[in-house]
């Protein structure tokens, strides 16, 4: 197919199509409707996509569980405030070990927060926003053509990982149209190999701890942690084939810019004068890359759409304090990064010079 | 090179359509080309956006703080994006609805009756495709041919019918720029030194 103008949102339907999802529920919420709408278009036409408008994101989230239980590879897209009425439906399916896609086009929150600007404070719900202990895995692309890509392999790493897989987005990149071709983005479909309901098993899908007949093992710390650890050392391992990042701008510089999603691309003007890292596999947190490449450089300013959520992992992993520039309240954009590199000192003088 | 434009009015005044229109024209040409809306609220009054930029490698940010162009439509977009338009860029202004000027001699700012050329096409809500015409009459950034060529693809396939009115507008909004004098200082600075400053 030729080149064409692709928004990000409807790059997501149709990477979720060529990855082979057959089921999709969800409610509209900006900025992510126009994933459930071109869903609804696209169903319309093609009946091998089941299409539900659920009364509510809870019910989205459970109803797609349900439908990768019966077989069907499964996804919802939705933003914040929605992602955050998911979280104990993403805890069970964290529990069962569903592969299914949450897509989570994010804005500025709390609450129902500032609809609809942009944000990226979703980083931290991604990682523990249900309860318990649980292993996710997330991505966020930073162009259309990557909605497209990385949306087939976080279907590709559920089914591997058995395990509900996060794609995340926010306002800007969901709502960017770019020229693709999207013939020239090849990437491998993996194929579902869970075997689906009435396959002449009975099967128990319990939030609660059980053992592998069934039976409750509610007072069994051995069994417990048998599992937790079986599936947890199964995701790692599967996330290890999924270290997408971007190492790259000035490498020689002494100053380690990270930024992710949209934030990355808003950074741009800031290539001559900074090293880059753009994790894209967000979770599993790419420790061994941090590390490695961490150690060149003198400082490193972690540039994001949050007060530091992503900051303060980066701390944690490299055991030393970064540089924050949080572009906050949707000022998304490279004067509030110019400001915020000012701010601490870090602005390069031809940067400064160009800003009218 | 990258050329970003705005486009900028109330929600309804098709100003989305125009970036998509633009978008096609410069893709069809072969450019890189990105397109983002901005709306939220605005949708119900207020101002709304969206910034194209073309250009012949992948563009990086789509977020644009100055742009090169800009197209307003009505009175709050006009305070809010004359300002900050490149020096040397094109300022198209929908003389039908804004009386105010921007004040700046460092832009070509170009008046246009949008209103009353869209009638004299024959449907007066085309004031965005007008305006379209006179902002490619004042910066080269897509060859006129290529716009039609991208009118017929979109408005072709969605309303056939309307098809000869869009172009006829667009024709009418490139000659009416194309004839307009330009602010004095803006003489000075011709369109292929904006974003010198970068």
């Amino acid at each position: 197919m030729a080149k064409r103008l692709l928004q990000g949102n409807e790059a997501v339907l149709l990477g979720a199509v060529k990855a082979g999802a057959t089921y999709f529920a969800g409610y509209p919420i900006s900025p992510s409707s126009e994933v459930l709408m071109a869903a609804s278009v696209y169903a319309a036409s093609h009946p091998e996509l089941r299409f539900l408008q659920a009364e509510d994101e809870i019910a989205s989230a459970n109803a797609i569980i349900g439908a990768s239980l019966a077989g069907a590879k499964s996804f919802t897209a939705t933003s914040g405030p929605g992602f955050s009425l998911m979280q104990e439906a993403i805890g069970y399916a964290h529990k069962l070990g569903v592969p299914t896609v949450f897509v989570d086009v994010q804005r500025v929150g709390p609450a129902t927060g500032m609809p609809t600007m942009p944000g990226q404070g979703d980083i931290l719900q991604t990682r523990y926003g249900s309860s318990g202990d649980y292993t996710s895995i997330v991505f966020y692309p930073s162009t259309v053509a990557e909605c497209y890509e990385y949306t087939i392999r976080a279907f590709n790493c559920a089914e591997e990982s058995r395990s509900p897989v996060v794609l995340l987005s926010d306002a800007f990149l969901g709502h960017l149209n770019e020229v693709v071709d999207l013939d020239a983005i090849r990437v491998p479909v993996v194929e579902r190999t869970l075997e689906p309901l009435a396959s002449g098993h009975t099967r128990l899908f319990s939030g609660v701890a059980t053992y592998p007949d069934g039976e409750p093992a509610t007072a069994d710390a051995d069994e417990f942690i048998r599992q937790y650890e079986e599936a947890k050392a199964r995701r790692l391992e599967v996330s290890e084939r999924y270290a997408f990042h971007e190492y790259g701008w000035n490498k020689d510089a002494d100053t380690l810019v990270i930024a992710f999603g949209i934030t990355r691309r808003i950074a741009q003007p800031l290539a001559p004068h900074f090293a880059l890292f753009r994790p894209i596999r967000i979770w599993p947190v790419l420790q061994d890359e941090l590390r490695e490449i961490a150690p060149r450089y003198r400082r490193i300013v972690v540039i994001e759409g949050s007060d530091g959520q992503y900051a303060s992992v980066v701390e944690r992993v490299l055991y030393r304090d970064v540089y924050r520039v949080p572009l906050l309240g949707g000022r998304m954009s490279l004067e509030a990064v110019r400001e915020g590199l000012d701010r601490i000192g870090l602005l390069p003088a031809e940067l400064a010079e160009a800003a009218v | 090179m990258e050329r970003s434009i705005i486009f900028a009015g109330f929600g309804g005044q098709g100003i989305l359509f125009a970036g998509h229109v633009l978008a096609q024209g410069a893709m069809d040409e072969g450019a890189e080309v990105l397109w983002i809306p901005s709306y939220g609220p605005e949708m119900r009054g207020g101002t709304a956006s969206c910034t194209v930029i073309i250009g012949d490698e992948p563009i990086g940010s789509p977020i644009v703080d100055h742009p090169d162009a800009a197209v307003v439509f009505n009175p709050p977009s006009l305070a809010k994006f004359g300002p900050i338009v490149m020096p040397g860029g094109v300022l198209v202004v929908n003389d039908s609805l804004i009386e105010a000027v921007s004040g700046r001699d460092d832009v070509d700012e170009v008046r246009v009756r949008c209103t009353q050329l869209a009638q004299e096409a024959g449907d007066d809500r085309l004031i965005n495709v007008v305006a379209l015409g006179a902002l490619v009459a004042r910066a080269p950034l897509v060859r006129p041919e290529s716009i039609r060529a991208a009118l017929r693809e979109i408005v072709g396939r969605k309303r056939p019918e309307a098809l000869e009115i869009d172009l006829r507008a667009f024709d009418l909004g490139l000659a009416s720029a194309s004839q307009a004098p330009s602010a004095p200082a803006a003489q000075a600075a011709t369109w292929s030194d904006v974003g010198a400053a970068r």
